[in-house]
């Protein structure tokens, strides 16, 4: 096996690893068991060096030997004096960075069982070559040979595959928790050009918290005219709190922060609870939320383009999940949004497959492409039965089997259609085709074997196969995979929409067919049986399919149906068991009374294609 | 001989057709081979896909599930809290509740034992970033780096690290040297 390269995004905050698999990169998780480890690096009194979670939770108690933001320093001829048993070294940036990557390097090591001495490692848009070069510097320093150094924006776009697309224009906005980036690229033949970057250094998720931290101070001390801010305790409680509540009001219109004994006076101890709505949290943040605007705009300026010259935008950074920042952006920039990737991992993630383009991973993977919607065939009623699932890499293979739907049906029509809808009026039609010959059977009987077969180019051969006489048709349909995404995406939309409906209608024609076959079964009983059965049995059967059959012309709901079944259901068994006795005791075997007790609501394997009958010649 | 030595020669043109026969059937053969090696590769490597999107969704349904375990492990602890504040708001007798309290407070220590779960003690020790989180450092009479206060606690699972306990560290009597 080839050695792999590994992807580092290696942040001012934060840093994180990841790593192509099977054609897809996976972030590694560290020793702590974490997906992104903190760039932060100490040196213990003992002079034990500490990287990652550990080197944060003790910054505090250590503050002369405890380094973070480091990336800041890249290319600048600071040092870092530590002082460790009396005795002062200075480090480099370089030497300090390199310690992260270290660390990254040893994780990554345990992930992947195994050496790892190259990567890739990606620096903001705006680093010049000395910070490149430091960069590149710490990478040796922590043993690794930087394979290419590549800008974050950049590896945001290779992360969603953009440059796989044609010629176009990326804007890239990367919140981070301390940091704010904005880049606009231009991509064409897999080269990121970069248009313009601009940024804040200091603006980022954790002002956001600040702010929340501040506005329940606030309202605390007007409620109880404590003041919480010289508590530390109290204060570790309300980031905490500040933090929790900011991450629930991406998914919530409001939360309620709750904090117990909080404090307490003479009067007693005192409770913090406050209810926070996002609206209100957006218009707490809002003025930084605008300044990340105006850069944009400086930026686009910048670039020499306007919105309307970006084709697409891409969030990075776990601040960008909050809904107002997507708001922000969808209504500034008429772009496409891509937020789909982990907005804190699609940094590594698209160094991973930088990594992974250099090792030649990415070449022997023919990148294969996924059917964007459900294929299925009609079954009795027009319901779609699916074969092969949206979203499934291709090529692929699926069967089921499948059987009449009449007595003595000659032929089936085999309708393929694509979408998620139930049901198949509501799909598009790709293509119909008959396998004609069945053998004359009982409806239930033939076994006809349905494969669909999607190849590497999309291209769809359906096979149907009569077990019994091996009689095969297919049918080939050129582009299964190929749809322009806004159909895809309307189709998709529409499935989502009528959910619920879908799943009634389906459900009511399942219990049509159920009924139908019920009636099918129970007065093919009552004639194999003939005699055997009492006439008042047989005029309650018969009364009770008349009814059920009334009921399926006059569409029936749902309910009464499932009652009429019922009852059907209760009396076909009664006569069956009736007539087994009465074999029982005349001693004789009659396999056929048996085998026809009309228990048929269940038929679970072969789902009935509908009749389709063919005039014989 | 010379009908011999036409004869050879003869043998040899059909040879050579022959040899270019053999040839064409073994690179169309090689090209059958390949082809369907190559359908082969791409099948394992889509069905390799399909696989890796199956595992992710059992491995959410998986998670469901041992969050609804342990929710069904905390759900009789509410419904026992919701008993006692019925309880109160019936007869106010606060000497019963805070007595039901303690109970359902045992309870919860149970399940919390019961799932591996220990306190890290952070009485007279001293901080260590393993276990701990500094969260002030302070000038106090006791040793430098060790405890001074908990302001939470900390919980250990079957020895790793659930949570740090959230500490204030000693600075030592009196700090000599001013932070900046």
């Amino acid at each position: 096996m080839k050695e792999k390269i590994i992807g580092i995004d290696l942040g001012t905050t934060n840093s994180c690893a990841a790593v192509l698999e099977g054609g897809t990169p996976e972030i590694i998780t560290n020793s702590e068991g974490e997906r992104i480890t903190p760039s932060v690096v100490a040196f213990s009194e003992s002079g034990e060096r500490l990287a990652g979670r550990l080197a944060k939770r003790q910054a505090i108690t250590n503050p002369h030997n405890t380094i973070a933001s480091i990336k800041r320093e890249m290319g600048t001829d600071y040092r870092v004096k530590i002082t460790v048993d009396g005795k002062e070294t200075d480090y480099t940036a370089e030497q300090i960075s390199a310690m992260i990557l270290q660390k990254l390097k040893a994780d990554a090591e345990a992930h992947l069982g195994g050496k790892v001495t190259k990567a890739v490692i990606t620096v903001p848009a705006y680093f010049n070559d000395s910070q490149r070069q430091a960069t590149k510097d710490a990478g040796a320093i922590a043993g690794l040979e930087v394979m290419r150094i590549i800008n974050e924006p950049t590896a945001a776009a290779l992360a969603y595959g953009l440059d796989k697309d044609h010629e176009q224009t990326i804007l890239v906005y990367d919140l981070g928790g301390g940091t704010f980036d904005v880049s606009i690229l231009e991509i064409g033949d897999g080269v990121f050009d970069v248009l313009a970057t601009d940024g804040d250094t200091r603006l980022g998720g954790d002002d956001f918290d600040q702010h929340i931290i501040d506005w329940l101070a606030d309202e605390f001390k007007k409620d109880t005219g404590i003041d919480l801010t010289s508590d530390a305790s109290a204060m570790q409680r309300l980031k905490d709190a500040a933090e929790s509540a900011k991450k629930e009001l991406s998914s919530r219109m409001e939360t309620t922060i709750n904090l117990p004994y909080i404090t307490a006076d003479a009067a007693g101890p005192k409770h913090l609870e406050k209810k926070l709505s996002r609206a209100k949290f957006e218009s707490m943040i809002d003025d930084l939320l605008q300044r990340t605007i105006s850069v944009v705009d400086a930026t686009l300026r910048e670039s020499g383009k306007d919105a309307a010259g970006i084709d697409q935008v891409v969030l990075v950074g776990g601040s960008t999940r909050i809904p107002r920042v997507q708001e922000l952006m969808s209504s500034r920039i008429p772009g496409k949004i891509n937020r789909e990737i982990n907005p804190d991992e699609v940094v590594a993630a698209g160094a991973a497959i930088q990594g992974g383009i250099l090792a030649g991973e990415v070449d022997e993977i023919v990148l294969l492409d996924v059917t964007p919607l459900t294929l299925s065939i009609e079954t009795l009623g027009g319901i779609a039965t699916p074969l092969i699932e949206r979203n499934t890499t291709i090529p692929t293979e699926k069967s089921k089997t499948f059987t009449t739907a009449e007595d003595s049906q000659p032929a089936v029509q085999i309708h393929v259609v694509q979408g998620e809808r139930k049901m198949v009026s509501d799909n598009r039609s790709l293509g119909t085709f008959q396998l004609a010959g069945i053998p004359p059977a009982p409806r239930g009987t033939p076994q006809i074997d349905v494969t669909f077969n999607i190849d590497a180019d999309g291209i769809l051969h359906v096979t149907a196969k009569d077990k019994a006489t091996n009689k095969s048709a297919s049918i080939t349909i050129q582009d299964s995979a190929h749809l322009d995404d806004s159909e895809i995406e309307r189709m998709r939309r529409e499935a989502e929409e009528h959910a619920d409906e879908d799943k009634k209608q389906a459900e009511l024609i399942e219990v049509r067919n159920q009924a139908d076959q019920l009636m099918y079964a129970a007065e093919k009983a009552m004639s194999d049986l003939g005699e055997k059965v009492d006439s008042a049995k047989r005029s309650e059967i018969e009364d009770q399919i008349r009814q059920l059959r009334d009921m399926l012309s006059k569409d029936a709901n749902l309910e009464d149906l499932k009652r009429a079944i019922e009852s059907l259901s209760k009396t076909s068994q009664e006569i069956a068991q009736q007539a087994y006795q009465e074999t029982q005791q005349a001693g004789e075997g009659d396999d056929g009374a048996t085998e026809s007790s009309a228990d048929s609501s269940t038929d679970e394997e072969g789902e009935y294609i509908d009749a389709e009958y063919d005039e014989k010649p | 001989m010379s009908t011999k030595e036409k004869k050879t020669e003869k043998q040899a043109t059909v040879d050579d057709s022959l040899e270019l026969q053999t040839e064409e059937t073994v690179s169309s053969k090689l090209e059958i081979e390949l082809r369907s090696t190559v359908d082969r590769l791409q099948r394992l490597q889509a069905e390799f896909e399909n696989y890796k999107k199956r595992v992710l969704r059992d491995t959410a349904a998986y998670e469901r599930r041992v969050s609804d375990r342990l929710l069904l492990d905390i759900l009789p602890l509410y419904d026992n809290l919701q008993r006692a504040f019925r309880s109160y708001s019936s007869n106010q007798d606060v000497e019963t509740f805070v007595s039901g309290i303690e109970q359902i407070f045992a309870q919860f220590q149970q399940v919390l034992e019961g799932k591996g779960i220990t306190l890290i003690d952070t009485e007279n020790q001293p901080f260590d970033p393993t276990l701990h989180e500094a969260m002030l450092s302070v000038p106090s009479a006791i040793d430098k780096n060790m405890i001074v206060e908990e302001f939470m606690p900390g919980y250990l699972r079957d020895e790793q690290v659930l949570r740090p306990s959230k500490v204030s560290v000693s600075q030592g009597p009196i700090s000599e040297e001013e932070s900046e």
